[in-house]
């Protein structure tokens, strides 16, 4: 995997980057502006002349290529991070599915640590996709508020394993495949059942898009304040995709 | 003990059995979403282990659930498994589920040949312990003798049998009866719970002795569980004939732990039992000599 390094200009993120409220940004720490070279002669503190504007300086992050990541082995590729403060037996990458018959998965068991998955680098515009399985809890603890987000940071599909029907589809009783377009100007988040079939929106942003590079991420936990699985309640992946745009 | 390796293809020649291949080289038995072979244990780190997954959807009832078999039959011998039952009680405390690791074969003229060890997962401090048999040619012609012990306080609650002979009734054996009733006191193994990691069981089978063990697991030292060498009015309890050596994982919904009465409920989720092997060593000699005297 090559990784590309790619300049940007964040002058017009402080307008843009904005949370449309439905994405609720993570505080992001200000990128540190480069002092101002200062000319031969130059004494500090004099006007350097006309005001450029609000361009920030430029801040370098590392993007990530294009992948689709199959989990068919028990070792997990360098782009994808595995968190490790929340104990062991949380992740089983290469391990047999229990659903569908010869199909190897990312297995994740609940935890009250809860487990999550992000990449290395940043991502940006494109579209991301995964194809898993809720664990199916409504009958043995139905009122465990533990979710499921994927996407990029800010973007993500949430889907509480409480209610696991998005958009008509119960993701607990077999694999479908959720989705995010995302582009400069819109938000799509989708959901189908085959990688043939026709996505099902299940929602569309086109205000206060999010402009930043992000990280991708895959969290499965228990939000704080809510109670602690009382099984490890197993997730399969099948697999996540990620398509840069042009 | 076995002087002569049995050549007789319908049985079983000592094996350990590892899982760690995708099948099993010793038994048969089914395959996803019930049962998975070779994959890590999610409790254990570096061993690898059978899934046995009860499925809400089981009926009730033994051998409904997932269940392994062994291709040959086994007979006279050391029988021993390390498995860890699943961690059920803070998910579904009154959830009715046994996991069994036994022998069980009935042949018609010979009768039943069944040896038990089981544990009902709403409370995993118990063992049941014990053997059916029957009538020769009736396998509904029942006979139970049986040991249930609390080992996490060290407490027998009872060893009894009960046959068809009279009514299936529920019979103390005698107190003086030391061939049944040994050993009469077990030391507690402290916060011994089959959920709470792997242990290692097994049990030893003669003709006239039957001995269920635990490996203490700091020290490894064979914990005798119940060494039976007794008899009731009208049968033996120990199983003469050949068997098929088990493993399974079924929904009882009229088999309550003693500890729980309304643990009968079926499982809410596919709970895994994890098995990380078992082994047997059968007693070629014994077994050859019982075969040709009985015209096996």
């Amino acid at each position: 995997m090559i990784f590309k390094r790619l300049m940007l200009v964040l002058a017009m993120g402080a307008a843009l980057s904005c949370s449309s409220g439905k994405y609720p940004l993570p505080a992001e720490p200000e990128p540190t502006p480069k002092e101002p070279e200062e000319e031969p002669g130059e004494e500090p503190g004099e006007d350097p002349g006309e005001n450029p504007g609000t361009v920030d300086p430029p801040v370098e992050v590392t993007l990530t290529e294009a992948f689709d990541e199959g989990f068919d082995t028990a070792t997990v590729p360098s782009f994808l991070v595995l968190d490790t403060s929340g104990g062991d037996f949380r992740f089983f990458p290469g391990f047999p599915s229990f659903t569908e018959n010869g199909k190897t998965v990312m297995m994740m068991r609940l935890t009250e640590a809860g487990a999550s998955i992000t990449t290395k680098d940043y991502v940006h515009f494109g579209s991301y996709s995964v194809r898993m399985k809720l664990p199916d809890i409504t009958s043995v603890q139905p009122k465990l508020g533990a979710r499921v987000e994927f996407g990029p940071e800010g973007l993500e599909i949430g889907i509480d394993l409480a209610s696991p029907t998005v958009a008509g589809n119960n993701s607990a009783s077999k694999f479908y495949i959720f989705g995010i377009d995302w582009s400069a100007e819109k938000i799509t988040r989708w959901v189908k059942a085959t990688a043939s079939g026709t996505p099902k929106e299940i929602d569309s942003i086109t205000e206060n898009v999010p402009q930043k590079p992000q990280k991708l991420g895959f969290r499965y936990f228990c939000p704080s304040g809510t109670a602690a699985p009382a099984y490890p309640y197993e997730l399969e992946i099948d697999w996540i995709k990620y398509t840069p745009s042009e | 003990m076995a002087l002569a390796q049995d050549p007789d293809t319908r049985f079983s020649g000592a094996f350990k059995e590892d899982f760690d291949g995708s099948k099993p080289q010793n038994f048969s038995g089914g395959s996803a979403p019930k049962l998975f072979f070779g994959v890590p244990s999610l409790t254990e780190k570096g061993t690898t282990v059978m899934l046995e997954r009860i499925q809400p959807t089981d009926p009730a009832g033994a051998g409904r659930g997932p269940e392994i078999a062994s291709s040959k039959r086994t007979h006279f011998g050391t029988y021993s498994a390390r498995l860890r039952v699943p961690d059920v009680k803070k998910a579904q405390a009154n959830v009715g589920a046994v996991v069994g690791y036994f022998t069980y074969r009935f042949t018609q003229g010979y009768g039943l040949s069944e040896i038990d060890f089981e544990w009902l997962i709403a409370d995993p401090r118990l063992i049941f312990i014990g053997t059916w048999t029957s009538a020769p040619d009736n396998v509904g012609n029942l006979q139970r003798v049986g040991r249930t012990i609390n080992l996490a306080e060290g407490k027998i609650l009872y060893t009894n049998y009960r046959s068809y002979h009279d009514g299936n009734r529920n019979h103390n054996f005698d107190n003086s009866d030391d061939a049944a009733l040994t050993p009469r006191t077990i030391a507690a193994i402290p916060g011994y719970d089959a959920s709470k990691k792997f242990y290692v069981y097994g049990f030893d089978w003669f003709p006239d002795r039957l001995t269920w063990w635990i490996e203490h697991p700091d020290t490894g030292e064979k914990i005798i569980l119940w060494d039976y060498q007794g008899t009731t009015p009208n049968f033996s309890g120990i199983p003469q004939p050949p068997t098929t050596y088990m493993m399974n994982f079924w929904h009882t919904d009229n088999w309550p732990v003693d500890t729980n009465p309304r643990s009968t409920e079926a499982p809410k989720y596919p709970y895994c039992l994890e098995v990380d092997w078992m082994k047997y060593e059968p007693y070629d000699e014994i077994n050859i000599k019982w075969r040709e005297e009985h015209d096996f």
